[in-house]
């Protein structure tokens, strides 16, 4: 099979295309890019592809900056061959070369024939033989808007330009440029008009373009796929390969009692639920009954711009803390203990929420998940009722599960919150840090945000959208 | 860290290992390690842990071992999958794994017996 794999056109035909770079990169390069209104600049870089289910996406790794004399600034740029050379000679094995420039003016960037001539001619044969990928390009326009292009060979020394739909520079705050004709701002519906009075129009454009995937269509993910259908969002996943039981009907949104005699997968039912209540005048949700861990499922959640966790299984919420990393996909994470004594007498019940991606700590070092308990459940035994009853009283209440829809509404409430928060950059909506809300005496405690301990094995993943995350 | 990285440790620090396959799943076995303290010290047991391709490895922080070195349920310990001369050791290891940080686990987990 070769769909998404190396440069040719043939194999890149109805694939959406990305960009993403992290913000430290981002503000690097703004560091580096901008010489004032007079001049543009340039500089190399290296990416990884990540390839999902139907989306390519291009994650910058690393800079190349330029040399002394290794380009020519004159108003506007270009680059020696010498410095194509460096560039070439140094790339990391599995690399693609991307070239970076800035224009004069603020938004999505068109090409001036120069800068074709720069990427189609003088880099699309030589990086494509080298790398085997095929060349990136981006602009960054005056306000930090990105836009980026990929070049496939479609001929003999003819190579073809095919637009970005999105650019995505993941932090604490997820910056979203949009390919105006490939993804232009939504209509302005009367369905959204007091959405709209909160958070203003432009925050409410960035927000329902986003492609948000929801993992684990249960209590909490059923209520968040809802809200976000209701708030406009045109483009939801839901991956989960639960069918609905009896004990789920109290607290999963839309299920009914036939749905279980009809062994109805959670991810149908949640799709039934938002098909009919959406206000987007272009939505799309898509269904994958799979684990997150198998190979479509992971490839289904590689096609996201946000996912939000609402898992409770250690490993797939592990998948999910790699990818935020390894894959610039930043994870809105939540989680529900409720603590009840042997004899049923309820003692504590705790909720939190909190993202995870570059900039941020991730799931192990925030203490939301804990490696032993990944590797048991690798190894099947927190399904093993014997393995269980010999755990310790405080183990098998974090495996228990215990849950009531009351709960579930708050943690999905402050799910979707963070995301609007994450996507618009308004802290006054998402709040500024991880949230642990204790239902006695009924506090949310809000922590500074936090990044990860020095020896942290997750954030080093960053933008090396690794391929073998499951194992 | 990956089960490469842990194996090229195992090696630098001198230790041998192989290579054991149950069904689809594969094993670092570490051949004839010294037990430096508790109960057992100074006698040698092989060690057999749970591989991946996975990265970043989550290692499986039970421990494997051969020969038995308690009474099979004492001290969390119960059948392996590794086959009946062996002993599976249920431990937790919740630090981020490095290779050092995974071999000082595993020496302690046996030297507490």
């Amino acid at each position: 099979m070769t769909r998404m794999q190396g440069y040719q056109l043939g194999d890149f035909e109805d694939v959406d295309l990305s960009v993403a770079l992290n913000a430290e990169l981002d503000r690097a390069l703004s560091g580096h890019l901008d010489k004032g209104p007079l001049q543009e600049d340039l500089t190399f870089a290296y990416w990884k592809p990540s390839r999902g289910a139907s989306r390519y996406t291009g994650v910058l790794q690393r800079l190349v900056l330029p040399r002394d004399g290794e380009r020519i600034l004159q108003s506007n740029v270009a680059f020696t061959s010498d410095y194509l050379t460096r560039v070439l000679a140094e790339r990391p094995a599995d690399s693609g070369i991307a070239l970076l420039h800035s224009h004069l003016g603020p938004g999505w960037q068109d090409m001036s024939d120069d800068d074709v001539v720069a990427e189609r001619d003088r880099l699309g044969g030589v990086v494509a033989s080298a790398s085997a990928l095929p060349v990136l390009g981006l602009t960054r326009g005056t306000d930090g808007t990105w836009s980026a292009r990929f070049w496939f060979r479609s001929g003999r020394h003819r190579y073809e330009r095919r637009w970005a739909r999105t650019v995505r520079s993941v932090g604490r705050h997820l910056r979203i440029s949009y390919h105006p004709q490939l993804c232009p701002p939504p209509p302005s519906l009367a369905s959204q008009v007091a959405t709209i009075s909160v958070w203003g129009a432009a925050a409410q454009a960035d927000l329902v373009r986003a492609r948000v995937g929801i993992t684990g269509l249960g209590s909490v993910g059923s209520i968040v796929a809802e809200t976000l259908s209701r708030s406009g969002v045109e483009h939801l996943t839901f991956i989960d390969h639960d069918r609905l039981e009896d004990r789920n009907l109290d607290r999963t949104l839309g299920a009914y009692s036939a749905d279980v005699s009809g062994a109805l997968s959670k991810v149908t039912i949640a799709k039934r639920l938002v098909d009919s209540s959406h206000t987007s005048a272009r939505f799309c949700a898509l269904a994958v009954d799979e684990r997150l861990q198998s190979d479509t499922g992971l490839a289904h959640a590689l096609d996201c711009d946000v996912l939000v966790c609402d898992v409770d299984r250690p490993w797939p919420r592990h998948v999910l803390n790699a990818i935020a990393y390894s894959h610039l996909i930043p994870v809105i994470d939540g989680g529900i203990l409720a603590r009840v004594r042997e004899d049923g007498h309820l003692l504590h019940v705790d909720w939190r929420i909190h993202t995870v991606g570059p900039e941020q700590a991730c799931l192990y070092c925030l203490g939301a998940l804990r490696r032993s308990d990944v590797a048991l459940d690798r190894e099947g035994l927190l399904d093993d009722p014997d393995y269980l009853k010999g755990l310790s009283q405080a183990d098998r209440e974090r495996y228990g599960r215990r849950n009531v829809f009351a709960f579930s509404l708050s943690v999905a409430s402050h799910q979707v919150l963070k995301l609007v928060g994450l996507i618009s950059g308004n802290e006054r909506v998402g709040g500024i840090g991880p949230q642990t809300y204790h239902a006695y005496p009924g506090v949310m405690e809000v922590k500074s945000p936090e990044v990860c301990s020095p020896d942290c094995d997750i954030q080093p993943l960053t933008a090396f959208a690794h391929t073998n995350i499951t194992g | 860290m990956t089960a490469d990285e842990f194996q090229q440790h195992l090696a630098s620090t001198g230790h041998s290992v192989e290579s054991a396959h149950v069904g689809a799943d594969q094993y670092i076995v570490i051949k004839d390690m010294t037990i430096s303290a508790g109960s057992h010290a100074g006698k040698h047991c092989d060690v057999g842990i749970l591989s991946s391709t996975a990265n970043p490895w989550v290692p499986q922080p039970a421990v494997h071992v051969r020969p038995h070195l308690v009474e099979m349920g004492q001290a969390a310990s119960q059948a392996s999958a590794l086959g009946p001369e062996w002993q599976y050791l249920s431990r937790r290891f919740d630090r981020p794994p490095t290779p050092k940080g995974f071999l000082a686990h595993i020496l302690t987990v046996l030297g507490q017996i």
